[in-house]
């Protein structure tokens, strides 16, 4: 009998880091060795989480293996056999989108090295499975394999649930959770109302509940229940995490009703849980009433965790979980419940029902206050029973491997557009030349050139075009059109089922075409390829593949599109048929390329991306590459928000144009303000040296100079302090003493909210 | 790069050293026909002349942006245009005239004059033969010489002032620019069919081994062919136009041309190459194989015996510097070579920081359009080394994440140490030597044993089997040796110290026999070199597979290493073999060494998917 080899990517496992997932993901290695004997687990984990594969497998046995999968420092650059990809440091559309392209290249590697998997299954937060879907459904890896998503519950559907700023990163993180379980082969969800909720939040059609798989997981390690125990006092516990969505401002208020409106209780109200935010932590400890703390207790979840919930009343008013295993730990182990029963997880999809194994109620304070004393009051209940459904990859059908269908290659028209850049049009030409799709047509359209040395240019290719037949073409606009008419205008021109624009001064990496065509022919429900851009400024750089900078794109991004363009560089490989019926707009006099995707994504075109750099890209001083300034910018964005097909809500464009206010957003990629934020990233990729140190510095020497000043103060502050080990490790090299104090104050004003930003800047500005 | 390959020879015939191909010519029949050349245009201007030799690299950069201001007197190139398709040639002959002084002589050894292009199923592949006379300037003279050098014709060609081509034949080297025998292009076309009839020849040949092809086939392939010849037809057309647009470019936008990065050094100044593509010496001992047309080689021009492995293999061959760092000049020539030869796979001999750099470098470039492979070239044994040990972990883990697409070792049985290495173990090729096995030895019996004298190489332990044998009179080494009165030495030591390779080769193919018996060993290059001069030569035991039990290499292959008594017996055992039959010893090594060529051909293409 075969081995049917299961991947799953995590950052979380029982019992050797904390966390609900790394239960769930236990329960399923558990359950799944004991289901099926030809059945081998593979975790692939982060290296920075610290798990020991010998560890583990002595825990589960030889039919798991951990891999370490290391991600790379920022400037370090991979290769392999497909190709060059982008550092860390180059991903400002989101971190997580760099992580990706970490895991995906180890599972390549691990393919490479004849470790096939049947599937490979990711969490849907952080978006991991993005690159390792483009590459698959770019036919470079995987084909084998079925790539899974697994709903637990995506940053996207969180932020819907609980305040967040707006980082643009994080925009990127939800549009690449987003595109992941869009693309996946197979999302798995727990419950249908999850697949449903999670359909409706990201806006799929129907055509996507299809893939979805439901299947109700082993929720805990073996389903052994306790009889109910009979304390003396029963308690209110709360014991998921110190987190807004969990709702423990809830817990407290409704808990402190009860102990003022029922003085015949007097029960305690503990919350024994995580709290990893402390200033939500102060907030909600705020809460309690001053004259009822002495009821209230805040403590880390210990030992005693299950004779807490055993003898108590466990309370879970999360406004969403996709799946709680708390609540079926606390029903196993005989605890009275009190649920949220507008909580998906706890809905009617869900094993809990009102009255036969829990409590629940439905929104407010009252409500919680009501179903928590019916609880304390009421009889015993009977544990919640499940029953855990057969996992999808015991019943997989062979992958079917997409291939286009067999017959010759579609034409594909490269539309060369041209405005005095004849100069750069050899190493152009070349790159097409040497590109391994044998069916091309280039046509070169000459947006009203001024330079006589484009004119001579131009007539050498003319010659040439003569006597190529229609493989070769020039057209020449006789008025300056600008780039969208220019574009417009090749487009008009091709035969092709598909088009490429390509800026006279870029070249096309040699695989581009033949993977993106063969994608796309693949898969009718993709528009188009992007491929990652490389930038160069000398012959040397490019001939070398030496890349000074690097642009990463998402694809389809709907919401991230309205705030950057992070769809496509200018180049990529679109079928025929949408550009005809969405022509770059020729009233743009910049941003034509952003505006067309915006459109395109806004009304569900789909675009596969490719992980390696495809496309380089001249950073030529004397070139087109100048950032317009903020006025311009501002009136671009508005006027391309404003030409939206559909009418965009009030509430999206607002979002879209207060996005690029610097004060309103934090840009630490610099995804939007690029060359700063540039600067800045790789200002912090390198070692730092934090402010506060030269600010200290300056008042150092000031001190210095009056007398007596400087060796007192020292004196006084040496007495009470003495570090030698700086920070980094460095064994014996002493840290000034006025660093070691400015540290500490350091760490005191950022208590306080705002003073430690305010001071900052400041600083900066005196700097 | 250019600057490297130039030559001043003075008029006592030249003191600054070399470059590898004009050493080469040096030993061929080629030699004495270009220092004639030469010596006839210095007497002809009184002063010492100025030589620019043309490799192809420099051709496929576009000379004047490199030579700049400098013109030379005589301008050659020796096979540098056989990969450069046809249509390329007439705008190459302008290219090479630019640099020529007004009254200079360009001079091309070339392919036999054909009277239209032709494309050659070559040893290396895609080599083009070009109809010269048709392809040359208006307004130059060409002079032929036919016949002179095998496998190549003589084109000289220069100015004439009368604005239209003519054609001479060429009257020898003392007087090259005769013109007292003019040519018809008529008669220059006929001199063309003997290359076109061998051509034809060996075409038939080659559709004669495919009758059994169904006509279907036959007609479904040409058709595919077709679209193919009209694909790569299109392609080279948008290559020469982007070329010819470079040209125009550098000629009328100098300004745009940025100097290179690379330090440039005084053209006067000849430095060593950093990278040589298929220079004479990693081709000229190299077997023909058509299936490994788009193999490149790449090895260290230092390290002398997986050089030399490399040289015999067949396939393209780049050395390049191990000890120098490569520039960024240098990987573009790397990057151009495989370019224009449209290489399919690398296989990397060795591995150096160097050789590393080249394979990310070519990963990036061609991404998957070239598979990468490297083959190691060493032991466990060397293993406290530490560069030995650093650098084949270095291998395994660039292999574990996919920048290599295999590794493979020529010592067997490395694959135990992981299995992510080739499990098959590549051999050595033999050196492809010509008429070298006829068994006229020397009078004098003769062993050689060409190894370092080092322990592991177990020196002293051959020497002195060999002098105390009654069977030899003379040992020649390449390494001292030095004995004392009171240890019994029969015969003669003569130490002939470092050998060139042709050399070498002579003093093998005069051997009787050849000693290699070392402590440890993966595939000695001295035990092919013998074979493929019909020398046996002892070895320790090589684990090769299947030609284990062949019977040649059980009669030359010494269990006990460290026993004298067993290397003396088995010595004495191939001499007198080599006395009482020599044919059947002759047809025992004839067979090993079709048996070996056929394996490792084999190994190479399963390793490298050709």
């Amino acid at each position: 009998m075969k081995t049917t080899r299961v991947c799953i990517i995590t950052d979380e496992l029982y019992p050797f880091t904390a966390g609900g997932i790394g239960r769930l993901i236990h329960n399923m290695l558990k359950d799944g060795l004991a289901r099926q004997p030809a059945l081998e687990f593979h975790l692939l984990v982060p290296e920075r989480v610290e798990m020991q594969p010998a560890k583990v497998e002595l825990y589960f046995g030889d039919r798991v293996k951990l891999h370490l999968c290391r991600f790379r420092e920022p400037k370090e650059g991979a290769v392999d056999a497909h190709g060059l990809y982008p550092p860390p440091v180059a991903f400002r559309d989101s971190r997580w989108h760099a992580e990706s392209l970490d895991l995906m290249r180890h599972l390549k590697a691990l393919e490479a090295s004849g470790l096939c998997f049947d599937v490979i299954e990711f969490p849907d937060f952080r978006g991991w499975a993005f690159c390792t879907l483009q590459e698959k459904h770019l036919g470079l890896a995987f084909q084998d394999a079925l790539l899974s998503v697994r709903l637990h519950s995506s940053y996207g559907v969180l932020v819907h649930y609980e305040p967040h700023t707006m980082e643009v990163e994080n925009i990127g993180r939800v549009e690449i959770e987003r595109k992941s379980l869009l693309d996946a082969d197979r999302v798995v969800a727990h419950l249908p109302c999850i697949a449903t909720f999670n359909q409706r939040f990201y806006g799929f059609d129907e055509k996507w509940l299809e893939k979805v798989v439901v299947e109700f997981p082993p929720v805990t390690d073996g389903a052994s229940s306790m009889p109910p125990a009979a304390p003396a006092r029963r308690d209110l516990v709360f014991v998921t995490k110190i987190q807004p969505f969990k709702r423990p401002d809830l817990f407290i208020r409704a808990a402190a009703m009860l102990m003022r409106t029922w003085p015949g209780w007097n029960g305690r109200a503990i919350l024994a849980c995580h709290a990893f935010d402390q200033d939500y932590l102060a907030e909600i400890q705020g809460l309690v009433p001053p004259d009822l703390s002495h009821r209230f207790f805040f403590t880390r979840p210990g030992p005693e965790r299950e004779e807490l919930m055993r003898s108590g009343v466990v309370v879970i008013p999360s406004d969403y979980e996709s799946v709680n295993l708390t609540a079926y730990e606390a029903s196993a182990v005989g605890a009275r419940l009190v649920l949220n029963g507008s909580c998906l997880a706890f809905g009617d999809d869900s094993p809990f029902v009102d009255g036969v194994n829990c409590h629940k109620f439905v929104g407010s304070t009252e409500g919680l206050m009501g179903a928590m004393r019916r609880a304390l009051e009421g009889p015993d209940l009977r544990p919640v029973a499940w029953t855990a459904a057969r996992p999808y990859w015991e019943s997989l059908t062979p992958v079917h491997r997409r291939v286009p269908a067999p017959g010759p290659e579609p034409l594909v028209s490269i539309v060369v557009t041209n405005f005095n850049l004849g100069h750069h049009l050899p190493e152009t030409l070349a790159s097409l030349a040497a590109s391994s799709y044998p069916e091309v047509e280039v046509i070169i359209v000459d947006d009203a050139s001024t330079a006589p040395f484009d004119q001579v240019v131009l007539e050498r290719i003319e010659k040439s075009a003569a006597e190529s037949g229609s493989d070769l073409r020039v057209i020449r606009s006789p008025v300056r059109r600008g780039l969208a008419g220019a574009r417009n205008m090749g487009v008009r021109a091709s035969r092709g089922r598909y088009v490429l624009p390509l800026d006279a001064e870029d070249c096309l990496a040699p695989e581009f075409l033949s993977w993106a065509v063969a994608a796309l022919e693949a898969r009718p429900e993709y528009s188009g390829a992007v491929p990652t851009v490389g930038c160069f400024v000398s012959d040397e750089e490019l001939a070398s593949r030496q890349f000074s900078d690097f642009a990463t794109f998402l694809g389809d991004c709907p919401t991230y599109a309205l705030v950057g363009n992070r769809v496509s560089g200018a180049t990529l490989l679109l079928r025929r048929s949408v550009l005809e019926r969405r022509p770059y707009d020729e009233r743009l006099s910049g941003y034509e390329d952003w505006e067309l995707y915006l459109r395109l994504v806004q009304e569900g075109h789909r675009f596969l991306v490719t992980n390696q750099v495809q496309v380089f890209e001249r950073r030529d001083p004397r070139s087109r590459h100048t950032a317009p300034g903020a006025k311009r910018h501002f009136q671009r964005v508005s006027r391309m928000l404003e030409w939206a097909p559909k009418p965009l809500h009030p509430s999206v464009r607002l979002f879209a144009v207060l996005a690029h206010a610097e004060e309103a957003v934090v840009d630490p990629f610099g995804a939007i303000h690029r060359d700063e934020a540039s600067e800045r990233s790789l200002e912090s990729a390198s070692d730092e040296r934090p402010m506060r140190y030269t600010v200290i510095d300056m008042m150092n020497s000031t001190l210095k100079r009056m007398p007596l000043v400087h060796p007192l103060l020292k004196r006084a502050l040496g007495a009470t302090h003495s570090r030698t080990v700086s920070q980094e490790g460095n064994p014996g090299e002493p840290v000034p003493l006025r660093y070691e104090v400015v540290d500490r104050l350091n760490t005191a004003l950022k208590q306080v909210p705002f003073l430690h930003t305010v001071l900052k800047r400041a600083a900066e500005k005196t700097a | 790069m250019y600057e490297n390959s130039i030559k001043r020879p003075d008029a006592a015939g030249g003191s600054v050293p070399e470059p590898e191909s004009l050493r080469f010519w040096k030993n061929t029949r080629q030699e004495p026909l270009l220092t004639a050349l030469v010596l006839a245009e210095q007497h002809r201007l009184q002063r010492p002349i100025e030589v620019l030799e043309v490799g192809a690299y420099d051709l496929s950069k576009g000379l004047l942006a490199t030579v700049g201001e400098l013109r030379f007197d005589l301008v050659l190139t020796v096979s540098a245009l056989v990969h450069e398709p046809t249509e390329r040639i007439p705008m190459l002959l302008e290219g090479l005239g630019q640099v020529l002084r007004p009254d200079g002589l360009l001079c091309l050894l070339e392919n036999q004059l054909v009277p239209f292009p032709l494309k050659e199923n070559a040893w290396n592949g895609g080599g083009w033969l070009h109809p010269y006379a048709e392809l040359m300037p208006e307004g130059w003279d060409l002079h032929h010489g036919a016949g002179l050098l095998g496998t190549h014709d003589l084109y000289l060609l220069k100015r004439n002032g009368v604005g239209e081509r003519r054609y001479f034949q060429f009257q020898g080297t003392e007087t090259p620019r005769d013109e007292r025998q003019p040519l018809t292009l008529d008669a220059l076309r006929s001199r063309g069919l003997p290359r076109l009839r061998s051509w034809t020849e060996q075409a038939e040949q080659a559709l004669r081994g495919t009758t059994g092809v169904n006509e279907a086939r036959v007609a479904e392939l040409s058709e595919r062919l077709e679209v193919e010849t009209e694909r790569s037809r299109r392609r080279q057309r948008l290559l020469s136009l982007a070329d010819e647009l470079a040209r125009v470019r550098a000629a009328e936008a100098p300004a745009v041309i940025r100097p290179s990065t690379s330090n440039r050094k005084e053209p006067h100044v000849p430095a060593a190459e950093s990278v040589l593509l298929d220079s004479p010496f990693d081709t000229t001992w190299a077997h023909v194989e058509p299936r490994f047309a788009r193999m490149m080689h790449v090895f260290h021009q230092e390290w002398f015996g997986i050089r030399a492995a490399s040289g015999y293999a067949p396939g393209h061959k780049l050395a390049i510097s191990a000890d120098r760092q490569l520039t960024p000049e240098d990987m573009r020539r790397a990057v151009e070579a495989c370019e224009r030869l449209r290489t399919r796979a690398v296989v990397f001999q060795g591995f150096s920081p160097n050789a590393r750099e080249l394979m990310l470098m070519l990963r990036r470039v061609f991404g998957t359009a070239l598979r990468l492979y490297c083959v190691w070239h060493g032991s466990t044994s060397q293993f406290h080394i530490p560069f030995e040990l650093e650098t084949f972990s270095k291998l395994l883990e660039l292999r574990t994440e996919g920048l290599l697409d295999g590794v493979a070792c020529v010592k067997p049985e490395m694959c135990l140490m992981s299995p992510v290495i080739y499990q098959q173990t590549l051999l050595n090729f033999p050196p492809r030597v010509e008429g070298a096995r006829g068994l006229g030895k020397d009078a004098v019996r003769s062993a050689f044993i060409p190894t370092p004298n080092n322990w592991w190489k177990n020196f002293y332990s051959n020497v002195y089997v060999a002098v105390s044998s009654a069977k030899l009179d003379t040992v020649y080494v390449t390494s001292p040796f030095e004995s004392n009165p009171q240890i019994p030495v029969r015969n003669r030591v003569v130490n002939v110290g470092h050998l060139r390779r042709p050399e070498l080769f002579r003093l093998i193919g005069q051997a009787h026999v050849l000693l290699n018996v070392t402590l440890s060993e993966c595939q000695p290059m001295t035990a092919v070199e013998g074979l493929a001069h019909g020398v046996a030569c002892l070895t320790g035991p090589l684990s090769l597979g299947a030609l284990d039990e062949h019977p040649y290499q059980k009669l030359v292959q010494v269990a006990g290493t460290g026993s004298l008594g067993q290397i003396r017996a088995a010595m004495e055992h191939v001499l007198e073999l080599k006395e009482r039959s020599p044919a059947e010893l002759s047809q025992m090594m004839e067979d090993y060494s079709r048996t070996l060529r056929a394996e490792a051909i084999n190994r190479y293409l399963e390793f490298t998917q050709l």
